[in-house]
């Protein structure tokens, strides 16, 4: 009798806190084994379809497992399989246009799609990992966490990503189909572009999951681009591809008074021109 | 790094042996208890219980190797590194020597950019027969994140025989030949790996890597050929540059054919500071008007210095140019050009001129000498899009042409405005507006006397002045790798106040060109 009266006191001590627990977004899609650790305590229990998240809740989806949450403001956070995502922040007024959101993912990949951006100073939805934190300022941006760096892809948007610790360097902004890597006690990467095959790479990823059970060893490189050899800087050398393969057409009747290579042809002057 | 399951069954394995004989190794049963629960958390992937039943049990219990090995594999699932590498490494003091541990730790701080740090443990490694492929396969990355790369070309040829890394092992071997500049065999490399295993997200990279490869590979590759073809119609044949006037426009048409073939080589190609060498030959020929017919022969010498955001010219060249058999015109020309890249939209360019060219035509009078020296500079801007393949352009141009005849005295100021727009990765748009203002420097004489009557008064004509519009379209289409059709149309209005030079041209054609 007594341990009822214990439990049923408990009970009512807990419930307040339960409903304080405000419910900032739903999960709009779980796929296999998905669970979350409340205020980010074990135990972890499965969740489904249309459950609630708080913020301190914690995410987590296993092997072959994938999951979205859709926030108040309707903004979407899609998970990988085999990741980890802590909301550690959320507050919305949608009435007075303001909103500030930190969310930090511990592993795995997040493909993030922010609805709406407020006009305001700084970022107001932040996502944080274990070696860099990113303002977004809208609005599709994906995430990919490496042991020892994160990769930012903007596929469109604004996004500006920092170090985690601010004194490491400046901060980079991102604008449509831009990347940086930001490795750990490092500052960003200057931003790369990035492609639609990179996007569908991301997306194919972001489906199946990092498999870091299931490719130990050479493992898969961080960014698009980062490994490549870089003498010459891709900038330039796209450029002499462009400039030199594509207009240099010049009128057929006169003589190849052939440009250098990576200057667009002079199309000559013919008839009454001094000296061409 | 990451694990694989080749790797995760002899760990799971290793911890299976370690479990069963916990109680041998001196563990207690309260640790025994939470090791083998952490451990079948593990498999059923919660971590999070994992790491919290773990970190209970080396609190409150024994530190062993065994506890500080299971910890460090579970950091390293929640892709926390560097607490992994702390675990590790306690296992490795209290278990010295153990291949597994040793093997796990390299990875880690190979993770972690350590490679220095690694080493050593590889090293240890390598006479043991331990997971020879892929210990040769963190020592071939160990050595090309030092910087040794031909080194680490020879461990992932080693790793690439054992068929669990194989495709791992091929992928960075891909890395290494290309940073050796190696691009071909980079390419090879990188379809084997993708073809070892086309499902795998090793095998996505590959692919887009290999596209990269390709791309760096037409870059960087010191020889280059094309070869084109064309057929056009020309409503009104015209020499350039000029010269007798009764040859200079024909008014009449024609059709052409062209051909044309140029070579180059770059000297130091993909570094900083490279040398090009180019040759080019051009021939058309014109059915009816065969005295128009031109053969040219071009060769420069180009030094460049490229850096991160653009490149400078300083091209040296001579042109030759026959017409119809006769030796008609010679040139040499430097033109130093700067190209810089104020972000990744933006670019302007500068560039000046020096030519001088002479004319070897027989001409009646001494005015009518072209020969000149010409000066000139300009400046332009570029506004980049669709990933640098396609540009608006915006040039202004002048130069003064300083000449033998003072027919020929005048100045230049040019307009040119163009696009590209590709529309896919094969069809590309292209156009362009050329406007030239040309104003002459002295009164235009051809000798024409009052009434056409000898000894009479010479007539005296006005300065000459042209205004000259040269807009046009093309259309290039991708047939097959370097193979592209074209076709195009050109439009020539020149405006002049002296009626021999005031006429108008359309050029429209078709060309087939291939690029090696």
């Amino acid at each position: 009798m007594r341990q009822l009266v214990i439990m049923a006191i408990s009970l009512l001590l807990a419930l307040p806190s339960i409903s304080l627990a405000e419910v900032v977004g739903k999960l709009t899609q779980v796929e296999g084994r998905v669970e979350l650790l409340k205020g980010g305590k074990l135990p972890a229990t499965a969740v489904q379809v249309q459950d609630g998240v708080s913020p301190g809740d914690v995410l987590r989806t296993k092997s072959l497992s994938r999951a979205q949450i859709t926030f108040l403001d309707n903004t979407t956070v899609t998970i990988s399989p085999e990741s980890r995502l802590a909301i550690n922040e959320y507050l919305f007024d949608p009435g007075k246009g303001k909103r500030s959101a930190v969310l930090e993912l511990f592993q795995g990949l997040a493909h993030l799609v922010v609805t709406q951006v407020f006009k305001v100073q700084e970022p107001d939805f932040q996502v944080k990992t274990h070696t860099a934190v990113m303002g977004v300022r809208g609005t599709d941006v994906g995430i990919r966490l490496n042991p020892n760096d994160t990769t930012f892809l903007d596929f469109h948007g604004l996004v500006r990503v920092a170090n985690i610790f601010p004194e490491v360097g400046p901060a980079v902004d991102l604008k449509d189909m831009q990347g940086s890597v930001v490795g750990g006690g490092l500052p960003p990467t200057i931003p790369f572009t990035i492609t639609e095959e990179d996007r569908q790479l991301f997306m194919r990823q972001l489906h199946e999951g990092p498999q870091t059970r299931t490719s130990f060893g050479g493992g898969v490189p961080p960014g698009p681009t980062a490994n490549l050899p870089d003498a010459v800087s891709p900038a330039v050398t796209n450029l002499v591809n462009a400039l030199a393969n594509d207009l240099a057409i010049t009128p057929r009747l006169a003589p190849p008074m052939v440009s250098p290579s990576p200057r667009p042809p002079r199309f000559i002057i013919t008839g009454g021109s001094g000296g061409g | 790094m990451k694990i694989s399951p080749k790797w995760l069954t002899p760990a799971l394995i290793l911890l299976g042996v370690l479990l069963a004989s916990v109680p041998a190794l001196g563990v207690t049963p309260y640790d025994d208890v939470l090791v083998q629960k952490a451990a079948r958390d593990l498999q059923q992937e919660n971590y999070d219980e994992a790491l919290a039943e773990l970190n209970e049990a080396w609190e409150k219990g024994s530190h062993t190797w065994e506890k500080a090995f299971m910890l460090g594999q579970t950091h390293r699932l929640r892709l926390n590194y560097p607490k992994a590498r702390e675990y590790l490494e306690e296992a490795l003091r209290l278990r010295p020597n153990l291949p597994q541990i040793q093997l796990m730790l390299a990875d880690t701080l190979l993770a972690l950019d350590k490679p220095k740090e690694a080493l050593p443990l590889l090293q240890a490694l390598e006479p043991t027969g331990f997971e020879p492929g892929q210990v040769a396969l963190l020592r071939g990355m160990a050595e090309a994140k030092e910087g040794r790369f031909s080194l680490a070309l020879d461990y992932f040829r080693r790793a690439e025989a054992d068929p669990k890394v194989a495709q791992a092992a091929k992928f960075q071997a891909s890395l290494a030949l290309a940073a050796l500049n190696r691009l071909p065999e980079a390419r090879q490399a990188m379809e084997e790996a993708v073809s070892l295993n086309p499902q795998s997200q090793t095998a996505d990279f590959a692919q887009r890597y290999a596209g990269l490869l390709e791309r760096r590979w037409q870059e960087t590759k010191p020889f280059r050929a094309t070869v084109t073809t064309g057929f056009d119609f020309d409503s009104n044949v015209t020499l350039q540059p000029g010269g007798a006037a009764a040859a200079q426009v024909s008014g009449r048409g024609d059709v052409a054919f062209t051909e044309t073939a140029t070579l180059e080589y770059n000297f130091n190609a993909g570094k900083p500071f490279s040398v090009l060498t180019q040759y080019s030959f051009f021939q058309n020929f014109h059915p009816r008007l065969s005295h128009y017919d031109l053969m040219s022969q071009y060769a420069a010498l180009i030094p460049t210095y490229s850096y991160q955001n653009g490149s400078v010219w300083l091209p040296f060249s001579y042109n030759y140019v026959n017409v119809d058999t006769d030796k008609y015109f010679t040139s040499y020309l430097v033109d130093p050009t700067w190209l810089h890249l104020l972000n990744e939209h933006l670019g302007i360019e500068f560039s000046t001129r020096f030519n001088r060219q002479y004319y070897w035509f027989p001409i009646s009078l001494p005015q009518d000498n072209q020969s000149s020296k010409d000066v000139g500079g300009s400046a332009g801007a570029y506004y980049f899009f669709k990933n640098r393949t396609g540009f608006l352009q915006a040039r202004f141009a002048y130069e003064h042409y300083f000449a033998t005849g003072s027919n020929w005295d005048s100045s230049s100021y040019g307009l040119l405005l163009a696009a590209l727009y590709p529309a896919t990765q094969k069809l590309k748009f292209g156009a362009f507006l050329d406007l030239i203002y040309q104003p002459f420097d002295h009164r235009f004489f051809n000798g024409e006397t009052v009434d056409n009557i000898a000894g009479n008064p010479f007539v005296l004509n006005d300065k000459r002045e042209d205004k000259i519009l040269i807009p046009g379209l093309q259309i290039t289409y991708n047939l097959w790798k370097g193979l592209d059709f074209n076709v195009h149309y050109f439009f020539t209005r020149d405006n002049s106040n002296i009626a021999l030079y005031n006429y108008t041209r359309h050029i429209v054609g078709c060309q087939l060109s291939y690029h090696y």
